[in-house]
């Protein structure tokens, strides 16, 4: 049983004007309209019968709540420095994240930033800095250019930022049928501090055809997992548009380190708001393309969402797959863990984190009974565009007993979260369902 | 009405009937046999095949954390043999891995 098929249900009756009546919702007409839009006719289905179901699926999906699981762990293996309770989802290559409540460090740190590699990166050890170069060409360069990190360094103004960086597929557990890939429940997602240069003033200091330039593409010096040096494993990139955008950075340090072995040492990209896999680690070149960049994990169904909706199960023609550029707006509530009891006096304060791919969120509010009612959480600004903000709501509850604390956060193009699952895609990319937590109210 | 109530009847039992029946064979599919520590695979016919052709490059991890249908999982072997370096496979071989991916890695 899936909340998707909660959508079919025939529980549509539920007007949006018996949704408004109850829901003190937010101050702005538009950001109400907006939100139950798209809250519509499953959120009611949700709120009228679904929520057993939808509890039943938290618990199958929320692998922070299933010990067992996270106990399982993969036998003898973990990556040096990481936190425990990092969740390791594959060793070959190596993939983790991190259980909602391992997110709550304001700039993520080392031990609890999430890994998604593709092939396996050059060994730390084997790596001499000085001698590590990044050569940008392609059709639309106006000529090859080799840089040190030294030359970056002294050529180029640098700049550090706060910048979270999510994969594309963070939330692909949830959906059913199951998407390929990973099967990231909650945490691919972390926010580090970076330090490094513009994209945009290497591009500019290369000079390249304003008119012929389409996309960057990135050349990256891990190795890919069957060995063969003709295959990489993953060459992404983005748009123009997004290239020479003032936070699109090249960056050597992270946290004001050198960047850890497993997130790009000694050189990485950072495009903000996209899916990770357009931040390529190991960062040996960039290509000034004429056209789409067609590297690995650029076509076919990699890192692409079908152009328009399309049910659950359904093969979309790799025609009608577009590229997935800025990951949608979503929240996570990182204090206190799910399952939390606190006394009915006490109230809770509840603490997170919201982003969103075009770098501004709005609000964010929360609700005890299911998206019914809400309150408006206080919501910090960001450090920078493209940080994450902090929230925070004090919550009474009027009785004891057992509640779900649910957070969502609107967008500045009024864009809010869904309490229901979005819609499937192929490969499972931008779940950005509402989190909740469970919270025990006792006398 | 009555329609209606003729048609439900039969429905409910289905789930009540067939749900639990499915669900426990699949269990039973996997419990008959161990796992092998080192590739977290089940060690049921075809596992060897499996384990020799699907976990040099990368590990069973990558695929064993959810099932699909027998014709996902062809696709699967087929974009690594068109994109990824994946060799191809006698007919019987490849019949013997899919056999193995459908029945112990099935959709749930």
């Amino acid at each position: 049983m899936t909340d998707q098929k909660n959508d079919r249900s025939e529980m549509n009756d539920k007007s949006e004007e018996e949704l408004k009546e109850t829901g003190e919702l937010t101050d702005t007409g538009a950001a109400r309209r907006s939100f139950l839009g798209k809250l519509g006719k499953g959120g009611a289905a949700l709120a009228v019968f679904g929520m057993g179901a939808e509890t039943a699926m938290q618990t199958m999906f929320n692998r922070s709540t299933l010990s067992s699981a996270v106990a399982a762990g993969i036998e003898g293996f973990s990556v040096p420095g990481k936190v425990d309770g990092f969740i390791y989802l594959n060793d070959r290559p190596i993939n983790g994240e991190l259980p909602p409540h391992l997110l709550h460090d304001e700039v993520t740190p080392f031990p609890n930033m999430f890994i998604r590699n593709n092939g396996v990166p050059p060994a730390k050890d084997g790596i001499d800095p000085s001698q590590w170069t990044l050569t940008v060409s392609g059709e639309a360069a106006n000529r090859e250019v080799t840089y040190s990190i030294d030359d970056l360094k002294n050529k180029f103004e640098n700049v550090e930022m706060q910048i979270w960086i999510e994969c594309g597929g963070n939330g692909r557990a949830a959906f059913e049928p199951s998407p390929r890939g990973n099967q990231w429940d909650l945490g691919a997602i972390g926010c580090p501090t970076w330090t490094g240069v513009r994209l945009r003033d290497v591009l500019e200091d290369v000079g390249y055809d304003k008119d012929k330039a389409v996309y960057i593409g990135y050349k990256a010096g891990d190795a890919h997992l069957s060995g063969r040096d003709d295959l990489d494993a993953i060459s992404r990139g983005c748009p123009m548009r997004k290239a020479v955008e003032d936070e699109t950075l090249i960056v050597w340090a992270m946290n004001g380190e050198d960047i850890p072995e497993q997130h790009g040492y000694p050189l990485r990209l950072i495009t903000p708001g996209f899916p990770g896999s357009a931040s390529g680690k190991w960062l040996q070149g960039i290509l000034i393309r004429d056209r789409e960049h067609d590297g690995a994990k650029m076509t076919g169904q990699s890192y692409r969402v079908p152009a328009y909706p399309v049910e659950a199960g359904a093969d979309v023609p790799e025609e009608d797959m577009v590229v997935l550029e800025e990951m949608p707006v979503k929240s996570l509530i990182t204090s206190p863990q799910t399952g939390v009891r606190v006394s009915q006096g006490d109230g809770l304060k509840v603490e997170g984190k919201a982003w969103d791919g075009w770098g501004d969120v709005e609000e964010l509010h929360v609700s005890i009974d299911h998206g019914q009612t809400w309150q408006k959480a206080d919501l910090q600004r960001p450090v920078n565009k493209f940080a994450w903000q902090l929230w925070e709501a004090n919550i009474e509850f009027p009785t004891t007993g057992f509640y779900q604390v649910w957070a969502v956060a609107t967008n500045s193009k009024g864009e809010r979260q869904p309490m229901v699952l979005p819609g499937w895609n192929p490969r499972g990319y931008g779940n950005n369902k509402a989190h909740h937590i469970d919270v025990h109210v006792e006398a | 009405m009555k329609s209606k109530r003729v048609l439900l009847l039969p429905a409910i039992l289905g789930l009540l009937w067939v749900a639990p029946a499915t669900a426990g064979d699949h269990v039973e599919a996997a419990e008959e046999y161990e796992t092998d520590p080192e590739t977290s695979l089940i060690k049921a016919p075809g596992f060897e095949t499996v384990k020799n052709n699907c976990t040099v490059c990368h590990s069973a991890r990558l695929f064993t954390g959810r099932g699909y249908t027998r014709k996902v999982w062809l696709e699967q072997i087929r974009w690594m043999q068109d994109s990824q370096g994946l060799w191809e496979f006698p007919p019987e071989m490849e019949e013997e891995i899919l056999d193995y991916l459908e029945t112990y890695y099935p959709p749930r």
